[in-house]
């Protein structure tokens, strides 16, 4: 019965979960309206009847998203009938007026792909509402850019400052569309996000600068970019009272857009000086030393300062030209910079300690340094003079250099000089022409090379053939009779043993038998004969009498070995 | 004026005090790439205290001839007094051989040797082809082996130096030739930096930790003038 009663209990689940679960999925789009104004704000909906899954909203192309996306589910179970829907909700701004189409968003889950209904959307100019609590949130509600200049020189610096001001009370504050500039590089700049209370137009109002940011223009032109826009739910009052007689307001949803001011981008005159440093603005270059005279064990330290207006995010202060004869270590690097509306201003500046070496008298490269100066509106060269350093104490170096005319020759002082150098030295002429003799080299070289060409010795050819070989093997024994050499026998008995051991017999081998056996019982004799007599003339010399028949034998011999 | 003559009159000039006469005399054509007359002007500008003339002149004897002790001492004492100048340039394992070679036997002695070994390797092949065509093909095979290495040898031995010396009291680096671009050094009176390359009076020297600046070349002598051959 117990077995009975889970089955049933597993079918009754079983058919809830299809009724439930079956019913085909569906996603569709809605719009709050389809006809809008400007600055007006809508909402829209995407539901489905589907568990699994995630929606996939289109591009909202020319809308904005000023809100969601708001997700909410419910299930309803109505006469035993389970109904389940989730939904997608985004608050949409029309960004320009027309008739535009949302298209179909998507959801994947296990039954297909679902596609939406597309929303066709007008948008009118004049179609805001005549709402009177519109009307009085009206105005209440601005943002601005102020920029610190309204015309710059390309590299110039330039600060904005993205502030919203409001004389109603607000909630839901939010940028919902950030500007962007073109042709420039901005930095963020840091700033203090604080209300405060401020007059503008008379009205008093609340004031909060929610953004800063640095400029560097890189081309000459109008400082161009999309607008910032930000919306807020203005509180206003409905015009009721509530039931202790107190005023009834109400959030009313507004949009606030400020255009990119007009800053004029003038480009630098060209050409610029050779060695301009890219430096724009009203600025001075300063060197300063804490002492021109130390001793050997004191410090000098040397600052070479930025300072004024201008491009501090982009210039650096231009490295020391070492003097020679000092430690000069790697510099700390100080800077103040301030980023008002005014501008940029403050300095750079490098901070080097100098540590003498030696003793005497050392000077400290002259500096140039070219700007553009915004003010005056031409390059301008900042040049800092030479100066002396004099070392009064330490290692013994006597090199003095004049600290104003560096350039011009300046003896120096060599002391002890006839105690410690060495006296003139002879001079003898050798008498060698280098050239001569590398010419004598060539032509002995190129004879040397034509020597090796006539030996004949084929460097990378095809090895001699046996007949080539035998005939200067034969050749060479001709040779040594006809030059009566005293080793002419041993040099046959030679040539005889190698052309034997060249057909595949050992030298140990060379016997009576086995010649007769190669050769055949008469020329194997006749062959063996021959050997045994070169063998003896090699040994007894005046054996032999008659050179012309040894050499007669071979010769036949030669012919069938 | 033959040029025994100039030489003891620049010795008698030099003994005299007149140094910068007796430089005069003492530039005479090929012999401004002898050691010893390199040495002897080396002397006369120490004397007159033009220490980076006087630097340039002893490095050339000792490029010269790696041997010569007195340029060596002289040249210590110079650098002793230059000790403002900058960490020199150092040596390449090519231009190390070189000297190693010179030491050991000068250039012409390793000329004269390759010559030899030629003739000698000429010699035996010309024998070996209508005198003794029994002789080994090895013999002077090994002996023009050896004359390639004598020549090989000779080539290596020959001076070769790209160092420049500041013969200039104080002489401004600059980032670009022709005195524009930043300056970005300034160096005292020998100096020592190697040529990189040069361009219409002006010279790219690399110098001993590695910094590389545009010079004005009139203020820098060349250890080894590129226009005098050897």
């Amino acid at each position: 019965m117990k077995r009975i009663g889970k089955y049933l209990l597993f079918g009754v689940l079983f058919l809830w979960t299809a009724v439930a679960f079956g019913q085909d999925g569906t996603l569709t789009a809605r719009s709050s309206r389809t006809t809008v104004g400007l600055n007006e704000q809508f909402r829209i909906t995407f539901s489905t009847t589907e568990r699994g899954g995630e929606i996939q909203p289109p591009a909202f192309e020319n809308f904005l998203i000023v809100g969601g996306p708001f997700s909410s589910q419910q299930t309803q179970i109505i006469n035993g009938s389970v109904n389940f829907q989730r939904e997608l909700t985004y608050q949409l701004m029309p960004k320009e007026q027309g008739t535009f189409n949302i298209p179909p968003a998507t959801l994947k889950s296990k039954n297909g792909t679902l596609k939406s209904n597309t929303l066709e959307i007008v948008v009118k100019a004049g179609a805001v509402r005549e709402d009177p609590m519109a009307e009085r949130a009206k105005d209440a509600f601005n943002v601005e850019i102020l920029t610190s200049k309204k015309s710059v020189y390309v590299g110039e610096p330039l600060v904005l400052l993205l502030r919203a001001y409001w004389s109603k009370p607000l909630r839901n504050l939010n940028i919902v569309q950030t500007p962007n500039f073109e042709g420039v590089l901005q930095n963020q700049l840091d700033v203090q996000q604080r209300e405060r209370r401020e007059v503008i137009d008379g009205k008093n109002v609340t004031v909060l600068d929610f953004d800063k940011k640095l400029l560097t223009p890189t081309q000459p032109g109008t400082l161009g970019g999309q607008e910032l826009k930000m919306s807020a739910q203005l509180q206003v009052r409905t015009g009721r009272a509530d039931f202790w007689g107190m005023p009834e307001v109400t959030f009313i949803p507004q949009v606030a857009t400020a255009k990119i001011p007009a800053v004029t981008i003038k480009p630098l005159p060209s050409p610029s000086p050779a060695g301009f440093s890219g430096a724009v603005g009203e600025l001075k270059l300063e060197r300063s030393l804490s002492r021109t005279e130390v001793s050997g064990n004191e410090s000098i330290t040397l600052k070479i300062r930025i300072s004024g207006t201008g491009n501090f995010n982009t210039i650096s202060v231009p490295e020391l030209i070492a003097p020679q004869g000092f430690d000069v270590y790697d510099p700390k690097f100080n800077e103040k910079i301030d980023y008002t509306t005014s501008g940029v201003r403050g300095y750079k500046e490098l901070e080097y300690l100098l540590v003498p070496q030696f003793k005497g008298n050392f000077i400290l490269p002259e500096m140039r340094w070219n700007f553009f100066n915004t003010k005056t509106e031409k390059y301008e060269e900042i040049v800092l003079a030479e100066e002396s350093l004099v070392v009064l104490s330490g290692a013994e170096a006597p090199a003095s250099m004049s600290p104003t005319d560096g350039m011009t020759l300046q003896k120096r002082e060599v002391k002890d000089i006839d105690s410690d150098i060495r006296y003139l030295q002879s001079v003898e002429d050798s008498g060698t022409n280098r050239g001569l003799l590398w010419k004598l080299i060539g032509v002995l070289g190129i004879t040397t090379l034509l020597l090796w060409g006539l030996q004949g010795i084929k460097m990378g050819g095809k090895a001699p053939s046996l007949q080539a070989a035998m005939a200067k093997e034969k050749k060479q024994v001709l040779f040594a009779f006809e030059k009566g050499d005293a080793d002419r026998f041993g040099l046959m008995l030679n040539t005889l043993e190698n052309r034997l051991i060249a057909r595949g017999m050992t030298k140990e081998g060379l016997q009576k038998s086995a010649l007769i056996e190669a050769f055949g019982p008469d020329q194997g004799a006749q062959l063996h004969q021959l050997m045994e007599l070169c063998q003896m003339a090699q040994y007894a010399p005046g054996a032999i009498r008659d050179d012309t028949q040894v050499l007669n034998e071979f010769k036949a011999i030669w012919e069938w070995i | 004026m033959d040029i025994s003559t100039r030489l003891d009159s620049a010795q008698a000039l030099y003994d005299s005090g007149d140094y910068a006469e007796a430089i005069e005399l003492l530039h005479i054509g090929r012999f401004d790439l002898n050691a010893e007359v390199a040495y002897n002007i080396g002397n006369c500008y120490t004397r007159l205290g033009e220490l980076g003339e006087a630097r340039l002149f002893f490095e050339r004897a000792l490029l010269l001839n790696p041997k010569n002790a007195d340029a060596r001492h002289n040249l210590d004492w110079i650098q002793l007094r230059l000790s403002d100048a900058i960490v020199d340039p150092t040596q390449s394992l090519g231009q190390w051989f070189s000297i190693q070679l010179r030491g050991f036997m000068p250039n012409e002695g390793w000329l004269w040797s390759a010559l030899v070994v030629l003739a000698a390797s000429s010699l035996l092949l010309a024998l070996r082809k209508w005198s003794a065509p029994t002789m080994n093909w090895r013999w002077p095979f090994t002996i023009t082996t050896l004359a390639l290495v004598f020549i090989g040898l000779s080539w290596w031995s020959t001076p070769k130096s790209d160092l420049c010396i500041a013969t200039a009291p104080s002489t401004y680096g600059y980032s670009e030739p022709y005195g524009q671009g930043k300056r970005i050094l300034l160096l005292s009176e020998g100096s020592a930096a190697q040529l990189r390359k040069s361009s219409e009076g002006w010279f790219f020297l690399e110098l001993g930790d590695g910094r590389l600046a545009w010079f004005d070349a009139s203020q820098w002598g060349h250890v080894l003038p590129p226009e005098v051959k050897f």
